[in-house]
Order: structure tokens, then sequence, then C-alpha cells
């Protein structure tokens, strides 16, 4: 179980996070929403070790992640948002040196690798250098990456980013069947459809602080609002979308 | 929770080949492109340029060309040492100065490395192992032949025992020496990092990269030639002896090598006092920005801030380009290749190392007349003249080289779509604008700041004349640069590796040492004959229009502008088929 308890970070003058707490449970899908600016990825940040917490706790089992970064970090799949990825090198050779600094026996990570690319329809551009790779195969080479130690924790931030249809519908079932095996998933995003199919609980987030934190069917019951669309706009959104796209689209023919 | 699994020296392993590959950005390169094609010709370069020092050096001690006596060779060898020395020291300043952004972790190695479990110290040692082999590289590379052969040259020693000791010293000094200026440099940047607010850190560290470039080259070039016996027994030579870090090694080796002066055994300690200094505030600022700068590298956002808010409305190179292009698809390119150059560090860094190389050239023309002739020796006045005319051509033959090669290397490359979709109707306008771009970021400077030396200087018919006939000649050499140009400044992937170094180095060079030559002597000659000088200038501009009706015609032929480098054919076949 991930554990989540008062977490909170100050920059000089902001306040990005306030007193953030919320549980992930294995087998399940845990939904972390909000708008732009909400602090998500901040929040992700820190429980990846990224960044130092102002303040608060992150728990794995019940232990301080902090006492066992590294150990925390070995059993961690990461998806971030920015595709952050070396250039210079192909796919194959990026995810042989994230099998390599994670240790991952010789013998079986070349096979990962190869089985791995093959099913994200990667294989024919193993050799050629990411800085020539799409925006979807940047973004399948960050999941490759995330998954090929099978992890215990999977956070994915924004992880749909540039994927075509077939690929993001494989990335649909591939988080289902993860969480089905007993692994916890944390999965950020702005696409509300897919959240709403494949979360079994969310967490939504709003100027740094969480508003909601429950099941889908349980928000939807509670707030009488039938899809999570609906929820999200009653608790997040401060202005009207139709007012203010009325307003661009009037610019525009200026 | 489990217990790790990681194996640190597998991990560092797999990182020091990672970070010796970052030295080199490979953003911008084509994707066809091989960069260790243009790796092996840098370091074939190098070893040449070892092996031309040995050639430039190793005759006078065979005796081949003059028979000097004993103390002559004596005083040739105290030369000689300091020379190997402080070019050593020169190409590693230039090379750690190349390396600048790689030397400390940055945001990329922070999000990628910092969610893997990889302990911070192993990532410190796997950076600090590949700093070590590409300096190692570089000095060996640099050494290959001067380390061989020198040693045994530049030390007059009559046994087994002489030649071993100054093999060995020669290789421990070259060695200091080199880790001297990498860690000088290295703590510089670290001192930087820890000092300043990370906004401007990043706002300031190219600038401090610049500035440290042009530092060593002065330095390099404008040392004055202290390293004989008649300027070590001046005491008015002693500050120089206190300054310059190429005569406290120099004085290492002196010492290492048996000498028993007082002031070689002070330079040595010297020497060592300021290696370990750099040790120092290397070693400890290195260690702390892997305790602290990892994290505070992500906390920070990449982007350096830009100007203050108070001078965000004004825009000189605006104003400049409304004034020169009428049309706003030309208006646009010249503010971008214009704000390029400005904000983009490796392009800034590409045009300084340009500059370097001219400002190289003219103080090696200052320091000859400085240091090395007396006026009698240098053809007098005459020589002196034809000196300071060759000046502004030189500077301009370097400006416009450096921005060609500049306009080759792209800004994130992925961003060029916006070109590719509105090149087919603003074609003429792009082109235009690099030409002009060219004329404002090169010429115009040079005449700038030329002319008001000359009219200072000289009488101002002849410095008038002069300038004119700089600006006829930088407008043909800026329309031969041009040729071939067929693309938006930035925009074109680059494919390392394509022109060979080798041939290109040796053309350049060759073409160095004579054109300056007889384009001054001409116009030399030209000054001193209004007819003659008409004739020269009509043949110069007569030449700038054919070369711009030559590149018009090339142009022309070619249907769209380029925005990917290819490789040239391994096969080139004839088209025959195609005419069938």
């Amino acid at each position: 179980m991930l554990e989540v308890r008062a977490l909170t970070k100050r920059y000089p003058g902001t306040l990005a996070v306030d007193h953030v707490s919320f549980t992930a449970l294995p087998g399940e899908v845990t939904g972390y929403l909000g708008p732009n600016g909400s602090g998500k990825s901040t929040t992700v940040k820190m429980i990846t070790g990224l960044l130092d917490p102002t303040a608060g706790e992150i728990l794995y089992r019940g232990q301080p992640v902090r006492d066992h970064l590294v150990e925390f970090k070995s059993i961690l799949g990461y998806v971030p948002e920015e595709p952050y990825l070396y250039p210079h090198l192909t796919g194959a050779e990026y995810l042989e040196l994230t099998g390599e600094l994670r240790d991952l026996p010789a013998a079986t990570l070349s096979g990962k690798i190869n089985a791995l690319l093959e099913l994200f329809s990667l294989a024919g551009d193993r050799h050629a250098p990411i800085s020539s790779y799409s925006k979807g195969m940047r973004q399948k080479i960050l999941i490759a990456a995330a998954i090929l130690h099978d992890p215990e924790l999977i956070i994915l931030d924004e992880p749909f980013s540039g994927l075509d249809v077939h690929a993001a519908m494989v990335l649909r079932s591939l988080i289902r069947s993860l969480a089905a095996d007993g692994k916890i998933v944390l999965f950020s995003s702005h696409v509300l459809e897919v959240v709403e199919k494949v979360c079994h609980r969310v967490v939504i987030l709003h100027k740094g602080r969480v508003v909601a934190n429950d099941s889908i069917d349980r928000l939807r019951d509670l707030m009488a609002l039938p899809t999570l669309e609906d929820i999200f706009a009653q608790l997040v959104t401060d202005t009207d979308p139709d007012a203010t796209a009325r307003q661009i689209a009037e610019v525009v023919r200026r | 929770m489990t217990a790790p699994r990681t194996g640190e020296r597998r991990q560092f392993r797999a990182l020091v080949r990672l970070f010796a590959y970052r030295f080199f950005d490979a953003d911008i390169i084509s994707v066809r492109g091989d960069l260790s094609s243009l790796l092996s010709q840098f370091a074939a370069l190098l070893a040449a340029l070892s092996l031309v020092l040995v050639m430039v050096t190793g005759p006078k001690y065979a005796g081949l060309y003059q028979h000097p006596t004993a103390s002559q060779l004596a005083a040739a060898a105290w030369a000689d040492q300091e020379f190997l020395i402080s070019t050593s020291m020169a190409i590693v300043g230039v090379f750690t100065l190349l390396l600048w952004d790689a030397l400390f972790p940055d945001r990329r190695d922070c999000m990628i490395l910092g969610t893997l479990p990889v302990r911070v110290r192993t990532v410190f040692r796997a950076k600090v192992a590949a700093l070590g082999t590409a300096l190692g590289l570089t000095v060996v590379t640099v050494n290959a032949f001067t380390g061989l052969v020198c040693p045994f040259l530049i030390v007059r020693g009559a046994g087994m025992w002489d030649a071993v000791r100054s093999f060995v010293a020669y290789w421990l000094v070259i060695s200091l020496a080199s880790v001297f200026v990498f860690l000088l440099l290295l703590g510089l940047q670290g001192v930087a990092l820890h000092l300043l607010p990370h906004g401007r850190f990043l706002r300031w560290s190219s600038w401090i990269q610049t500035v440290a470039f042009f530092a060593v080259l002065t330095l390099y070039f404008l040392t004055p030639p202290l390293a004989n016996p008649q300027a070590l027994a001046d005491p008015r030579n002693r500050l120089w002896y206190a300054l310059i870090p190429s005569y406290w090694f120099f004085g290492l080796f002196q010492f290492l090598t048996g000498s028993t002066s007082a002031v070689m055994h002070a330079l040595a300690r010297r020497a060592l006092i300021a290696c370990g200094s750099a040790v120092l505030v290397a070693g400890v600022s290195y260690a702390l920005a892997y305790a602290r700068q990892m994290r505070r590298t992500v906390e920070q956002s990449g982007i350096a801030p830009g100007a203050s808010r108070r001078w965000s409305g004004v825009s000189p190179w605006r104003a400049i380009a409304r004034l020169i292009a009428q049309r706003a698809p030309e208006r646009a390119i010249l503010v971008f290749i214009g704000r390029a150059v400005a904000r983009s560090r490796q392009h800034r860094l590409l045009l300084a190392i340009y500059t370097g190389m001219g400002m190289a050239y003219v103080f090696s023309q200052v320091a000859y007349v400085l240091y090395r002739s007396r006026a009698t020796d240098f053809g007098a006045m005459e020589g002196r003249i034809q000196t300071a005319m060759g000046i502004p051509f030189i500077m301009l033959f370097f400006l416009v080289a450096g921005l060609r090669v500049s306009f080759s290397i792209p800004v994130e490359v992925r961003a060029n779509w916006i070109f590719r979709l509105t090149d087919t109707f603003s074609r003429g306008a792009y082109l235009s604008a690099t030409r002009k771009a060219m004329l404002c970021l090169a010429l115009a400077p040079v005449v700038a700041m030329a002319a008001p030396i000359y009219l200072y200087l000289w009488p101002w018919p002849r410095a008038l004349g002069h300038i004119v006939f700089v600006t006829a000649l930088g407008l043909l050499l800026i329309e031969l640069a041009l040729t071939g140009f067929v693309k938006v400044p930035f925009t074109c992937s680059y494919l390392p590796g394509k022109a060979n170094l080798k041939i290109m180095f040796g053309v350049y060079w060759g073409l160095l040492m004579i054109v300056p030559e007889l384009v001054t002597d001409a116009e030399l000659a030209g000054l001193r004959s209004p007819a003659r000088y008409a004739w020269l200038l009509g043949v110069t501009l007569l030449a700038w229009l054919a070369a711009a009706q030559r590149g018009r015609g090339a142009r022309a032929r070619v249907p769209t502008l380029s925005f990917e480098e290819h490789p040239e054919p391994a096969v080139v076949g004839l088209g025959l088929a195609s005419r069938t």
C-alpha cells in the first residue's frame, strides 16, 4: 500500500501542494486528477523521490520511503509527464541502459527488450536514435522502460500523450491487467473518459488541496452527477467553459 | 520492501558509457549522421597538430637547417618547453569549455536518473570517470607525437637517466598542467553554480563560458616570451612569472629535470600549490553539486529567465530588421536569426570559437610585433601597415565562416515545421534575410570597429580607401559563403562528418596564409596610386556581382529549401534510366 500523509511542497511565494493525503491500494488503479497547476506533477515528483517535500510523509508498506529511497525506486515504475529521454541513444539502447541500471539479468533483459519493442510496434525502429522518434514512439519507450523490471508500484503521469488509437487501447488494457496482477497503479491524466474507464477510485486536486478522494461510483452518488467530467467541472472549474470559448472566438474574429 | 538487486559496478559502467556520449549533444544531429566519424576526425586533427609541433620544434636540435651553438640550443629548449606546456594547457582549456554544459549534472540527467534505483554516489563517480577519460584521451592525443619525441630533444643531457627523467617529467608536467586547467574551469563553474541563484546561474553560465574562452586564447597568444635565461635574470619579469600559469609548470619541469635555480623552485612550488587549490575548489564544488544541485535542478525550471521587465519592450535587433527589410517574412527571419544568435548558448559558443580563432591569429601578429621583432626586422613601417591592414580581413573571414557554420547547426530541429509550411511563398525573402543577417552580424561590426581606429591612425584618404575596400571584400566573402546555402538558418538538421575536416582545415589554413598577404600587398600598392586602387576595387566589386549572379542561378535550380541534411551517396547514379 502507498500512503501519502499531509504532503506539502512550498516554493518561495507559492504553496504548490498543501497537506495532500491519500492511499493507493494494490490491485487498484487510483486516478490522480486536477487542472493545470493544481500540484499533480509536484506530488508525483515527491513520491518518485525527485523532489523533497517541505512537510508530510510518503509510506510504502508502512515504511517511510525517504529512509529506503534506493530500495523504493527499485520497485517503482514511472512514466513522466515530460518525455525526458537521451536522444543520442536508440530505443533499444535506452531500454538496455534502464535495465542495466536496474540490474536486470543480462540474459532475460535482451529477450524482454525485444519482446516489448515488438509488442509496442517499435521493432522496426529499434536501431534509430530517439531524436528521430515521434512523440508517440517516445511515449512507448517511456512506458516500456517503466514496466521492464516488473515493478510493484507504477506511476503514470499523462501516459496516453501522443499515443495512437491502437496503442491507447493497448495501454488502457495493460493498466487494468497490471492492477489485476496486484500492482499499485497511480494514474494521472486529463482525459476523464479514460480515467472513468480504468480507475477504481480518484483523488481530485485543486489549488494544491485534495477536494475529492473516493470511488467514482460513490462520487457520482454523493454529488448526484452522471459523469466524472461533471463531477470534475463542479469541483474545480471556476469559469464557464462556453463563455471563455465565445470570448476566444471573438478575439480571433477581430 | 524488497532489498535492491542493483549491482553498483554494472550501473557504474553503464553510466560512464552514457556520460561519455552525453558530452556531445546529439539533439541537433541528422538521423543519418555519424558522430563517431566526426569525433575520429577531431582526434586525427589533434594528433596531426602534435605531429606539426614536432616538425616545428624538432629540426633545430638535429641541426638540419642551421648549426646553433650550445647556448642557442639551450635557450631554444627553454622556449620549446614553455611552448609545449602552454599549448597543451590552451587545448585542454578550450576542450573543457566546449564540454561546459556537460560538466555538471543537467536537468535531463536529474529527471531520468533521479527516478532509477541508482545511488547519487554512483552517478557522481561515473561522471568523474567519464570526465577523466575524456580529459585523458585529449591530453594523450594532443601529445601523441610531441610526448614521444620532444622530451628527448628539449632536455640536453648525455645519459640514459637524463632521457628517462625528461620523459617522465614531460608527461607528469603536461598531465598536471592539463588537470590544473580542467579543474580551474570546473571549479569556476562550480563556484558560480553554488553562489548564484539557479535562475541567474542559467542566464550567466554561457557568458562565463564565453569570457573564459576568450581569456584562455588571450593568455595563450599574448603571453610574453620569457622562457629564457636573460628574462629570468631580469627582476622586472617576476610579476609575469607569478601571474602566468604556464610559467609555473615550466618551472616545475625545470625543477624535475634537475634545475637548481631558486626562481624555478619557486615557480614549481607555485604550480603544485595551484594544482592543490584547483583540486580542493573543484572537488568541493563538484561533490556539493551532487549533494544539493540534483534536487535543486529538478525544482527549478530549465528555462533561463528573460531580461528584466524594464527592458522587455526594447529590441534593437527588431528595429534594425524594420529598417533593412521591407517584407514581413524577411523581417521575421532576420529577427529569428538575431534572437537565435543572442539566446542560443550553443550558437553563441560556436561564434565565440570562430571569433576566438580570428582573434588568436590577430593576437599572434600583434605579439610578433610586440615581442619577437624589432621594427627593422619586420620591414619597418611598411610591414606594420600591412599587418594592421590584414586585421579586418582576418576578422571578417572568421566571423563569416563562424556565422555560416552556426547557421548550419539547428535550434530545436523539430520546430522547423513552421518554416516548412511557409517556405513555398516566402523562399526569396528567407534567403535575402540570411544575407542581410550576415551583413549586420559580420561586415557591419568589423567596419564599425575598424573605421574609427584607421581614421585616427592614418590620414583620412588612406583610411577611407581601406574601409571601402574592406566593405567590398566583405560583400564578396559573404556571397561566396552563402553559395549553395538553400536553407533557413538554424532549421536544417546537421550531418556530422559530411565535410572532410582534414581537407577543409588544410584548405582554410592555406587560404589564410596566402590570401591576406596577397590582398594586403595589392591594396598597399593600390593605396599609393588612385588608378590602381580604382582597378582593384572595380575587380572586387565585379567579382562580388558575378558571385551574387551565380548564387541566384544555383538557388533557382533548387526546387525547395533544405531542412534535412543527407549524406553523399556511396554510389552516384548517372540518372540515365530517367531519360529513357
